[in-house]
């Protein structure tokens, strides 16, 4: 017995020590290729792919009648040098950066930037450096966010995109509980029986809710909301009917969300973005066929949903809505008697101004001009000074009181002070019109308008299908924020103010930005040496240096 | 063959045989080899690179698919923009060829 072991064992112990050497010479190849490329991540894909043709062909010597460990020397033989193709692959596995559309972010920063502090001026002094950085640290952060989604961003979506989808979806529920109970928990929080909220006095926590409960926190959520819906649409793309069906119940909730917070019109901008933008994603993936259903239905599905939450968003408040379309018709219908810096006036005014700008230079206006438009004259009084505005003698007296009040400030007229309350940041193009003329202002626009494209741009060169849906959605965010900011620029608004990306309007504006453009870059970035299918965790930001060579 | 010469047109014989059916690196290798008659041998491991341009260019999409013994193969499917890029090098080759067989053939210069 013993004697017909000892040979069984030497032979199994013979396949061994040949199976070990051949997977050490595999191994070594690989590690040699390895060497060559210097982006480590993602290198186990390559890896796989190399290791699965060397196999292929060793079993096709061995089918040949060679011997396992001699097939697997010729297999490695005919890939070549390793260091030859490792060199090769180095030229294609590499992290790439999305050059233009870093440099438009950067470019729109500056601008913005520029803008504030040509507004509010600057002092040359430590305490003025001090509350300069104070008061524009929002651009750093800006900055920051936009760093840390780009080299974390599309790694921690693969890698967590479950988990990133249910935390959004929790933020969601999280913000719809606050919103609806936001009196009963802030009175709560207080200790107190108040009941009107915009009186009281808050402490920490309750300015926190207050600040959540906000319009900013608002958009920015549902800003952010089109590219995780893009990814759970993606995720269930299958299932097309369930994933849309989903989606129009996630869009739903925003609209529901719009009804819980204080600010009425304020909300329409964000929820037309996340509906169009959820729309336009959904359109895309059925034009690209990554999904099972055909195109002109599953495209007819999409938009009868869209009519649906359309209705059920404008319906339960059609006085509301019918008053913001008029107000982007005929703003004239609108403008205010007893405000001339209300959203009406503004848009009547700019309409009237851009009809006279020039190719360079600023408007024409003479002092006469000046003071009437400054004291909103022209357009509630005729040329004789009489009352041009409704019979009412209460608005007749009030617009008085405002002229004269207003006269205060127009000792030594100026453009400036003509012009409506947020032209800085929410007209800034109609600005650079009046102010230096149409031809900067054009050029201004050219530079707003290559955000979005430099983004599409961008993302129509992923090759990944998830990544180039998130960058696609995220994109179509940037193109409809600057389609409703050039509409309001030409005096043609609707609701209220939309923000323009990295320009206006302060650090949640800037933060919602920021995430998106990182995305796109993130996505961009990592897109040749990150798939889908690549497990992250083994090797992503672990060098395969590390690894020692396995002597053969 | 010359080694140049081989490299000049691998991306086509690949765009090629990718145009009629998704295949994996290892298989196209065979399959160059098989309808060349050997002439088009290359070192293999210098397809990847090439196979990773073109996937990166947009002109290949992969997709992994696990064979009957288990193992997962990367297949490489042409897309619409690798069709167009193939009619282009396919053109590209056809009028380069014919100004060699002109030369070679002693045969005028082609009227351009």
């Amino acid at each position: 017995m013993k004697r017909l072991c000892v040979p069984f064992w030497e032979e199994v112990r013979r396949l061994l020590t040949e199976s070990c050497e051949r997977h050490e010479e595999v191994e070594n190849f690989l590690r040699d290729v390895d060497d060559q490329i210097s982006c480590k991540i993602g290198l186990s894909e390559v890896n796989e792919e190399l290791r699965g043709h060397i196999e292929d062909k060793a079993e096709l010597y061995m089918e040949y009648g060679l011997e396992e460990k001699e097939a697997y020397r010729r297999s490695i033989r005919d890939m070549g040098a390793a260091d030859v193709v490792g060199l090769e692959l180095n030229r294609q596995h590499r992290l790439r950066t999305a050059t233009p559309l870093l440099v438009l972010v950067l470019a729109l920063c500056v601008l913005g930037l520029a803008g504030e502090v040509l507004r509010n001026g600057l002092e040359f002094s430590l305490f003025g450096a001090i509350w300069a950085v104070r008061d524009y640290f929002y651009y750093v952060w800006g900055l920051l966010v936009l760093f840390l989604v780009t080299r974390f961003g599309y790694p921690i979506l693969l890698k967590h995109t479950k988990a990133v989808c249910v935390t959004f979806l929790s933020v969601l529920l999280f913000l719809g509980i606050l919103y609806f109970f936001q009196e009963m928990i802030l009175d709560w929080a207080a200790g107190s029986d108040t009941t009107d909220i915009s009186l009281a006095i808050y402490p920490e926590p309750e300015k926190l809710i207050w600040h959540l409960c906000g319009s900013g926190v608002y958009a920015a959520v549902l800003q952010l909301a089109v590219p995780v819906g893009a990814v759970i649409l993606y995720r269930r793309r299958a299932h097309f009917v369930k994933a849309l069906v989903f989606l129009f119940c996630y869009q739903a909730a925003g609209i529901v969300l719009a009804k819980g917070t204080f600010f009425g019109e304020r909300t329409f901008l964000p929820l037309l973005i996340l509906l169009f933008g959820c729309l336009g994603t959904v359109c895309y993936l059925l034009v690209k066929g990554w999904t099972n259903a055909p195109k002109i239905p599953g495209t007819a599905a999409a938009l009868t949903g869209l009519f649906v939450l359309l209705l059920c968003w404008a319906v339960p408040q059609w006085g509301r809505v019918k008053e913001n379309l008029q107000l982007f018709l005929y703003p004239e219908t609108q403008a205010s008697v007893t405000s001339a810096w209300d959203d009406s006036y503004n848009n009547v005014l700019i309409r009237e101004l851009l009809g006279r700008i020039r190719p360079f230079g600023e408007i024409q206006l003479s002092e006469e001009e000046l003071i009437r438009y400054g004291t909103s004259q022209w357009y509630y009084e005729d040329g004789e000074g009489n009352w041009g505005g409704t019979n009412s003698d209460e608005d007749e007296k009030d617009f008085e009181e405002y002229v004269e009040y207003r006269m205060q400030w127009l000792q030594n007229p100026e453009l400036r002070q003509i012009l409506p309350q947020y032209y800085m940041e929410n007209y800034r193009i109609s600005w650079w019109a009046l102010r230096y003329g149409w031809v900067p202002a054009l050029a201004l626009t050219i530079l707003i308008l290559a955000l979005p494209a430099a983004a599409l741009w961008t993302a129509f060169r992923i090759r990944s299908r998830l990544g180039q849906l998130t960058a696609f959605s995220c994109s179509l965010v940037f193109c409809l924020q600057t389609v409703f900011y050039l509409t309001e620029n030409l005096g043609f608004q609707f609701g209220d103010f939309v923000n323009l990306p990295f320009v206006s309007e302060g650090k949640i504006s800037m933060t919602v930005s920021a995430v998106l453009a990182g995305l796109i870059l993130s996505v961009y970035r990592y897109d040749v040496v990150l798939s889908e299918k690549t497990v992250i965790s083994s090797d992503f930001g672990r060098s395969a240096d590390r690894r020692k060579r396995i002597p053969v | 063959m010359d080694k140049k010469m081989m490299a000049a047109s691998t991306s086509l014989l690949l765009l090629k045989l990718l145009e009629e059916e998704d295949m994996y690196g290892y298989q196209m290798i065979r399959e160059l080899e098989e309808r060349s008659e050997h002439v088009f041998s290359m070192k293999e491991g210098t397809m990847y690179p090439v196979l990773h341009a073109l996937e990166e260019e947009g002109a290949v999409e992969s997709y992994e698919k696990a064979a009957d013994t288990g193992r997962i193969r990367k297949y490489y499917h042409l897309t619409g923009k690798g069709q167009r890029l193939l009619k282009k090098k396919q053109d590209e080759w056809e009028t380069y060829e014919k100004a060699v067989r002109a030369v070679l053939g002693g045969g005028a210069a082609l009227a351009y």
